[in-house]
């Protein structure tokens, strides 16, 4: 094959893998930011969101109240799903941590609590939706977008469009990809902006920097850890729609991405949003070259193997500074 | 008469339930002495399938049950120095974490061990995906009772002796157990190679009772639930994963009447017990505000480390 065009490919595949990696351990590392708990709950959120999106584009009657049922184009659908599942994880907190917080509660308390949310989730998808695997039935392009197609070489020389592939210079790159790559970075850039740059960002990372101290301020850290789980569920519901599209939606859809995202997480540093988006997209490029070249079967045991690496090596992740040994 | 016949049929039709019960508290005492140190890892799962995978390829190659549980022993032993050494410098969510990628490595690995030669019957020693078959059914009920009985009087001495002691000192506070002069480091591996062992024993015995074992035999899932034993049960002594590993196996088998909603039940019960019994369902003050009697006046609770995050 070319070396271009493998290269170009490669990117594209990676950066799309790897960038719905980030959109969902963005949701993991911001709990752990202000919690220090891992949300094994997180999963299954995803999971949610992909069948709140499936079930609001192939058409719903939310148990037979809507007598015409109700369907929604598929971006209006994606956005609702995302939605749902941010409510879904407010849900969450006030069930199954808010009021751990207020006990003597460790670390594995809670750890098994979000465990018994996400096996409910589960199970309560499994009846609901059942457990086959359901595909999103999507119609890619509206017509202006076809009829218009070959004005687009305007934006990228030697690009055009098909209907479901685009062409990038050299490369050929599914349609699917390429959308969930702009709409994952899109997420994850506007998260960027909002922690780094909005008001509540800045609360969000007081109360990451000390609850206490947060609420003395003045700001109420109920709230805030409320919003952090809502934009958590949020955009790990995104992920999950997008997985979802690209591949099926299941109820055990949530497993694998679920432990990858912890490698993922642990490469950017615990906690650390910048890292947990270059994390995911190492991870999707590491994962795309692994299964070039062949050892497809081998790719979980060099992102674990590397997991326990960089833990053992640099904790504090890729990124990070050290941070001091707190007694 | 009629009450042993009644139970021997009742424990026949129970037969393998109650075997992998034994299994599952030994597993669950396999995590306790990590957590008697304060440590969280979850690699007991990983070494449940080192230990299932090794007892299987051992006995088809003809050394056979229960001498290949020396081996599992043996190899487990040797894993967790090698794993503990590094990780266990790790503290907290980090080490289970680690803990939890070694599990996941290990079961990558199982996924693609194929041994081709020595095939036995045109049925390969191991073959991937599709695991070990046909592991001769060695291991009898009475060894794994046998097995918890003999833990049950170690952990019973352990906690009442210098390491169990040295254990609870790292749990409370490691640094001040160092300037103790407690070898915080020896401890913990040691901990963890004992944990590491118990939980490869305990994978070789059911290997040897289910005839065959798979990669997705034990994972994620497992080295949760191991946790779920140790936490739903208490972590004050040695019997709350035994209690924990009883209700958390049993659970889903008692709630058969819910038909399908029987394991959404069983989430929402493991979410509730968590939030109610933060401290295991044993924990006496949990059982003291259900009696009818006023409670005795306690002695003042020393003060536990805040959980105030990030501080």
């Amino acid at each position: 094959m070319d070396p271009v065009r493998f290269v170009i490919q490669t990117i594209i595949n990676g950066v799309a893998v790897g960038s719905v990696y980030g959109l969902f351990a963005l949701g993991y590392t911001l709990i752990f930011g202000t919690l220090e708990i891992i949300n094994l709950a997180h999963a299954a959120v995803f999971m949610m969101g992909a069948f709140f999106s499936l079930s609001l584009a192939q058409g719903t009657t939310i148990w037979g109240l809507l007598d015409p049922p109700l369907r929604l184009p598929l971006g209006v659908a994606f956005v609702l799903g995302s939605l749902g599942a941010g409510l879904l994880g407010i849900l969450i907190e006030r069930v199954a941590f808010r009021a751990l917080r207020r006990r003597p509660a460790t670390p594995l308390t809670t750890l098994i609590s979000s465990i018994g949310v996400a096996l409910f989730l589960v199970n309560l998808a499994q009846l609901r939706f059942g457990a086959d695997d359901q595909r999103f039935q999507v119609r890619w392009f509206p017509d202006w977008l076809r009829e218009n197609a070959p004005q687009w070489s305007w934006i990228i020389p030697g690009s055009r469009f098909r209907l479901a592939q685009v062409r990038i210079g050299p490369a050929q790159v599914q349609m699917l990809d390429l959308i969930i790559l702009l709409v994952a970075v899109g997420l994850m850039l506007a998260l960027w902006f909002a922690i780094n740059r909005s008001k509540v960002g800045k609360a969000i990372r007081a109360v990451a920097e000390s609850p206490r101290t947060a609420s003395l301020l003045g700001i109420d850290v109920d709230r805030i850890i409320m919003t952090t789980f809502f934009v958590a569920s949020a955009l790990g519901g995104a992920a999950g729609v997008l997985v979802g599209m690209k591949n099926n939606v299941s109820p055990f859809m949530g497993q694998v991405p679920g432990l990858k995202a912890l490698a993922v997480i642990v490469l950017g540093g615990l906690g650390d949003i910048t890292g947990a988006m270059l994390g995911g997209l190492v991870m999707g490029i590491a994962e795309v070259l692994t299964q070039a070249a062949g050892l497809a079967s081998w790719s979980d045991a060099v992102a674990f193997g590397v997991m326990f690496l960089i833990l053992v090596a640099r904790p504090q992740g890729l990124l990070g500074r050290a941070r001091e040994q707190r007694a | 008469m009629l009450f042993f016949q009644a139970l021997a049929a009742w424990a026949q039709a129970y037969n393998s339930l109650l075997f992998n019960l034994a299994i599952q508290g030994v597993c669950g005492l396999s995590l306790y002495i990590t957590l008697m140190a304060g440590q969280l890892s979850l690699a007991n799962a990983g070494f449940f399938l080192i230990g299932a995978y090794t007892a299987a390829i051992s006995s088809k190659l003809g050394f056979g049950y229960p001498w290949d549980l020396l081996l599992v022993a043996l190899l487990s032993a040797v894993t967790a120095v090698v794993v503990g050494l590094p990780a266990l410098r790790l503290r907290g969510v980090y080490l289970a974490l680690a803990t939890l990628g070694f599990g996941e490595v290990v079961a990558v690995v199982a996924r693609n061990l194929v041994l081709p030669r020595g095939c036995i019957e045109r049925a390969c020693i191991a073959n991937g995906a599709v695991g070990v078959f046909g592991v001769p059914r060695d291991a009898r009920h009475w060894h794994v009772y046998l097995v918890l009985a003999l833990l049950g009087y170690f952990f019973y001495r352990l906690e009442r002796s210098r390491v169990g002691r040295a254990l609870a000192a790292i749990r409370e506070d490691e640094l001040v157990a160092g300037t103790m002069g407690i070898n915080a480091t020896y401890y913990k591996v040691l901990a963890f190679g004992i944990g590491a062992v118990i939980a490869g024993i305990a994978g070789g015995m059911w290997v040897h009772f289910n005839n065959q074992v798979d990669p997705r035999s034990a994972g994620f899932t497992q080295a949760i639930n191991f946790l779920a034993y140790a936490v739903i049960g208490g972590t004050t002594t040695f019997v709350g994963p035994l209690v924990g590993a009883v209700f958390l196996y049993t659970l889903p088998e008692a709630l058969r009447f819910l038909r399908d909603y029987r394991l959404m039940t069983v989430g929402l019960l493991l979410a509730l017990a968590a939030v109610f019994a933060p401290r295991g369902i044993l924990d006496p003050a949990l059982w003291r505000q259900f009696s009818l009697r006023r409670p005795a006046p306690q002695p003042a609770a020393l003060p536990r480390r805040q959980s105030d995050a990030g501080s």
